[in-house]
């Protein structure tokens, strides 16, 4: 049995995805922590359990993602941009046209990538300097709203229309809602101005790049759907969300062990 | 590879060929494309431009005859010479070349700064020598002939070019024969043309020496030369993108060709003035950006290797 | 000592403290590396001298003038036939921004605000102790640099023309050449004659003979020195004399050579080769050049006015009259000079696509320093260039100091992975 894993170390969480014979066979999600080391460990040891393996059943383990070094038992480190191009290009590929835009939102960036007409990078461009535009932006306005991530798509997807959100800084943004619930504005409408606010922003990434039909989104802020429609309007196109978009990338550093072998 | 010595030493046994190589009873025919002058006593060919005014004084109806094949034969020769070497004729044969760099290399020893045209000024007078090939032919059909019956033009008007032509005078003085510096009072015309010729002559002296090659930019022969030189065996090629656009090329070229370092698109740049004195070869300090091409392959190529050498960079200090 | 100078005594001794941490931790990284080159021991000890003998950079002899410039448009050939020694001030330190800042906005040339900071307070006295500091008005920035330097050495400013092609821009650059030729004469009192400049000109085309064969050297397929030790190579010609630094050169390139006979190289022959352009990179802003090189790139070429630029072109003679000499230096230095500061890209095109094909280039990679606006703008041209030759470009935006690494370090990655996967 030849299994492979790919390890995904994020800021807010890391996720671990094992493939046997080019098929998904099992994923773990854990948050990150302080010991990534430590936690990636356990994650294996929990997933490994559950799927009824052992540990010499992984052949080989590919570690991307921001911590990507700082676990050791990984036999080789993948940058988080080819790995996310891999994974997309996977799970799109029983689909008649192919994946050209990869759009990601992390918990603290967001990239857009282009991709070739091979499923290779042709280009990328990333915000990894500032929260607009990233997970950490949600989970700002969901302290302040006191709801749960989880609650934010639905209940955007009420609004009748969304509330102009002006600063780019996510740091002003936080004073701007606080002011707006102190003046009693709905919720769902701040929140789709939120959204808004996140969407305008990936919009300009993916201006610099380039867009290309077929759209892909992943990260965990993916599961927004309310996220997801306004990123639509924006762009004008339709977007391809996979039903667990928080493992792409993790999916596409096993892909990349896989390949190793 | 000094090519500008090599070029040197072919120019004086040129010279000598053409202006003493009649002792010997050399004889290359009469469609030479260089100045080698009628009135050398010795020479061993005839530059062409005698031949094509003599020939264009003659009335029509002779030149259906057996002087138009004798003039076809020339022209054949001619073309042939130029198909071979193409304008390398006036850079490394014409005897009045040859003078003009021994005036150059006179003026560098004694230290006095060259001059150059301004821009305006050259591509003014491009088309002085094509004005001056067009006159050269007409002019002697209008003494063999008579326009819409008008009168012929006088017979002193033969050979109108080589009547003002600096070789006239300068060339047949290796041989002794001072005869054709004099102004010659017997016509009106006689006159004008003779003292044009006296005036060049001065000038050739003078600008020859403060400018290089400073009559080339005029001489007719050289018009009818870049007629052919896109069909001519020897050329010159540049590879636009190797170039650096340092400007070396134009700046050394005798000639002050400025396409040889502005042209980017074309490979062939042998341009209306360019003796193919390659020059500009040897000054380009990147690999293979000029190239001389006989029959497309490259007989010499700029090396930056070849550059330093010949700046003498590599003598022990 | 009164309070202010005590202060500005203790600040720049921070600085100096903090110029050393940077310069000791790229020198101790290139001392672990156990494939570098013997001969480049010779350029370390030049390097090690900015923070421990600092007064001793530049080597001269008494009384010998020191002109600094700041740019490869001076016309070095007329400095030494002057009698003095040049030695190129364009900065690249972290630590000295922040006292530049007190002189110009805080985006603005990176490399200007650090040699600001040099010269405003003696951490390296290179900066201050030169006898005169030439600038020629290229872009925006070195225009308002010559004004502000002025408060801190004597500064003379060469005027350049913007339009290279045409014939009246041109008299005047020769007319500037002329110009300083006159002022260098002033400032050393040794009048430049046909002999001494001939000598040196023969003197500058012995280094750049050594650099073309460094060139060769690197365009090979096996990779025997590093890109890093490349541009250090390149980057000590700024403040060493050129003679012995042709020597040392010579010896480099003496065991290169060797090592490409034996094999013996520094990283694997399949790493992807990179060309770095735009923003000129500086010791010891050595961010790029290294990360290159960590992510498993090999950079190959540089097309730097403060690497290959510099010592390329060659001054050709024709004539030895004066006139003659210095029409040769002006067109030299003038013509070939590809910096974006020119109204055309045609020729930086034509030398990127060349040296493409020259050193087999598979990415290049455009550094835009923050407030380059000449880089920046013709970044999209060199892209569109490159992209019909399908080789991909990426683009790293930074300043000098190294707050942004691990940023950079990601995108070089994927892109060092986009080319090895293009491969297949």
């Amino acid at each position: 049995m030849d299994c492979f894993l790919g390890v995904d170390i994020g800021s807010a969480t890391t996720k671990l995805v094992v493939i046997n014979d080019g098929k998904m066979i099992g994923y773990r999600i854990m948050p990150t922590g302080v010991q990534c080391e430590e936690t990636a460990q356990n994650a294996l040891t929990a997933l490994l359990k559950e799927l009824n393996l052992d540990r010499q059943h992984i052949k080989g383990i590919t570690s991307t993602g921001y911590g990507r070094r700082l676990i050791c038992f990984a036999d080789n480190t993948i940058s988080e941009i080819t790995a996310n191009v891999r994974g997309a290009v996977w799970l799109m590929r029983k689909n008649e046209e192919k994946v050209r835009t990869v759009i990601n939102i992390g918990g603290q960036d967001s990239k857009v990538i282009a991709v070739d007409e091979d499923g290779m990078t042709k280009n990328f461009t990333m915000n990894d300097k500032c929260a607009a535009g990233t997970g950490r932006f949600l989970e700002t306005v969901t302290r302040i709203l006191e709801i749960n991530v989880t609650d934010l798509g639905e209940l955007s997807l009420n609004a009748g229309a969304p509330i102009k959100i002006n600063s780019t800084c996510a740091v002003f943004a936080e004073s701007e809602i606080i002011s707006l619930v102190a003046r009693k504005k709905n919720k769902s409408e701040i929140i789709a101005g939120a959204h808004c606010s996140i969407a305008i922003r990936i919009a300009r990434m993916v201006k610099s790049v380039g867009l290309i039909d077929i759209v892909f989104f992943d990260g965990g802020p993916a599961l927004n759907k309310g996220l997801v429609k306004v990123l639509e309007d924006e762009l004008a196109t339709d977007i391809y969300v996979p039903s667990t978009p928080q493992i792409t990338v993790a999916l596409g550093a096993a892909l990349m062990a896989s390949e190793a072998f | 590879m000094r090519v500008d010595r090599i070029r040197l030493l072919i120019q004086f046994l040129s010279f000598i060929l053409m202006i003493y190589g009649g002792i010997v009873l050399i004889n290359l025919g009469r469609g030479l494309p260089a100045l080698t002058c009628v009135y050398s006593k010795y020479s061993a060919g005839l530059c062409f431009l005698y031949p094509l005014q003599r020939f264009a004084g003659l009335p029509f109806f002779l030149l259906l005859g057996g002087y138009g094949i004798l003039l076809l034969k020339y022209m054949g020769m001619f073309i042939l010479w130029v198909i071979v070497l193409n304008t390398a004729w006036c850079g490394w044969v014409c005897p009045i070349g040859f003078l003009q760099d021994l005036l150059s290399k006179l003026r560098a020893y004694m230290n006095v700064d060259l001059s150059r045209f301004s821009w305006l000024t050259r591509d003014r007078y491009k088309s002085v020598k094509y004005i001056l090939l067009v006159l050269l032919i007409l002019l002697p059909i209008g003494i063999g002939n008579s326009f819409f019956g008008l009168p012929k033009l006088t017979d002193d008007l033969a050979v109108p070019f080589c009547q003002i032509c600096p070789a006239k005078p300068l060339l047949p003085m290796f041989d002794g024969n001072f005869s054709h510096i004099f102004i010659d009072f017997s016509s009106g015309t006689k006159i004008v043309l003779s003292t044009l010729s006296m005036i060049i002559l001065a000038l050739f002296f003078t600008a020859s020496f403060l400018k290089r090659r400073f009559f080339c930019s005029y001489c007719p022969m050289s018009a009818l030369l870049s007629l052919f030189k896109k069909t001519s065996l020897l050329s010159l090629k540049k590879d636009g993108r190797k170039c650096t656009q340092c400007g070396n090329c134009s700046r050394v070229c005798p000639m002050e060709i400025r396409e040889i370092a502005d042209e980017r698109e074309r490979t062939d740049i042998v341009t209306q003035d360019c003796m193919l004195c390659m020059r500009c070869i040897e000054v380009c300090p990147e690999d293979n950006a000029l190239r001389a091409t006989f029959a497309g392959m490259t007989i010499f190529p700029s090396t930056a290797k070849g550059f330093l050498k010949r700046q003498g960079a590599f003598e022990k200090v | 000592m009164s309070e202010k100078q005590n202060k500005l005594n203790r600040v720049q001794k921070r600085i100096k403290r903090h110029l050393s941490m940077s310069v000791r931790e790229i020198l101790d990284k290139m001392d672990e590396d156990r494939t570098r080159p013997k001969n480049m021991a010779y350029f370390d000890r030049l390097f090690n001298a900015f923070i421990e003998d600092s007064k001793r950079i530049v080597k001269k002899e008494n009384g010998q003038k020191v002109v600094g410039t700041y740019c490869i448009l001076v016309p070095e050939e007329l400095i030494y036939a002057a009698g003095a020694v040049p030695v190129r001030l364009c900065a690249g330190s972290y630590d000295t921004v922040e006292n530049g800042e007190d002189y110009l906005p805080d985006i603005s040339c990176p490399m200007v605000k650090s040699a600001i900071g040099f010269s405003a307070m003696p951490v390296i006295p290179l900066y201050q102790s030169c006898d005169l500091v030439v600038i020629p008005a290229t872009c925006n920035w070195k225009v308002k640099m010559g004004e502000i330097l002025k408060k801190f050495v004597p500064v003379l400013m060469l005027d350049l023309p913007r339009i290279k092609e045409s014939e009246n821009s041109r008299k005047f650059w020769l007319n500037e050449v002329n110009k300083f030729k006159q002022e260098l004469q002033k400032l050393t009192g040794l009048k430049i004659n046909r002999s001494r400049l001939r000598k040196a000109i023969k003197t500058i085309q012995k280094a750049q003979i050594e650099v073309r064969r460094f060139e060769k050297v690197r365009m090979s397929q096996l990779p025997v020195i590093q890109g890093q030790d490349a541009l250090a190579v390149m980057n000590t010609y700024f403040y060493d004399h050129v003679e012995s630094w042709t020597e040392a050169v010579k010896g480099l390139n003496d065991e290169l050579e060797e090592r490409l006979c034996s094999g013996k190289t520094v990283c694997s022959s399949s790493a992807p080769r990179i060309l770095l352009t735009g923003s000129p990179i500086i010791f010891p802003n050595w961010k790029m050049p290294v990360l290159i090189e960590e992510s498993g790139g090999i950079l190959v070429a540089d097309e730097f006015c403060t690497s290959n630029r510099y010592l390329h072109d060659m001054v050709a003679l024709d004539e030895l009259s004066m006139s003659d000499m210095i029409h040769a230096i002006a067109d030299r230095y003038l013509l070939p000079c590809t910096c974006p500061i020119f109204s055309d890209t045609l020729d930086r095109r034509n030398r990127i696509s060349q040296m493409s094909d020259d050193y087999q280039v598979e990415g290049v990679i455009y550094h835009i320093l923050k407030g380059c606006h000449p880089y920046d703008a013709e970044m999209k041209t060199i892209e569109e260039m490159l992209k019909d030759k399908g080789i991909p470009q990426l683009k790293i935006e930074t300043d000098f100091s190294p707050e942004d690494v691990e940023q950079i370090r990601t995108r070089i990655e994927a892109f060092i992975e986009t080319i090895k996967g293009r491969r297949r």
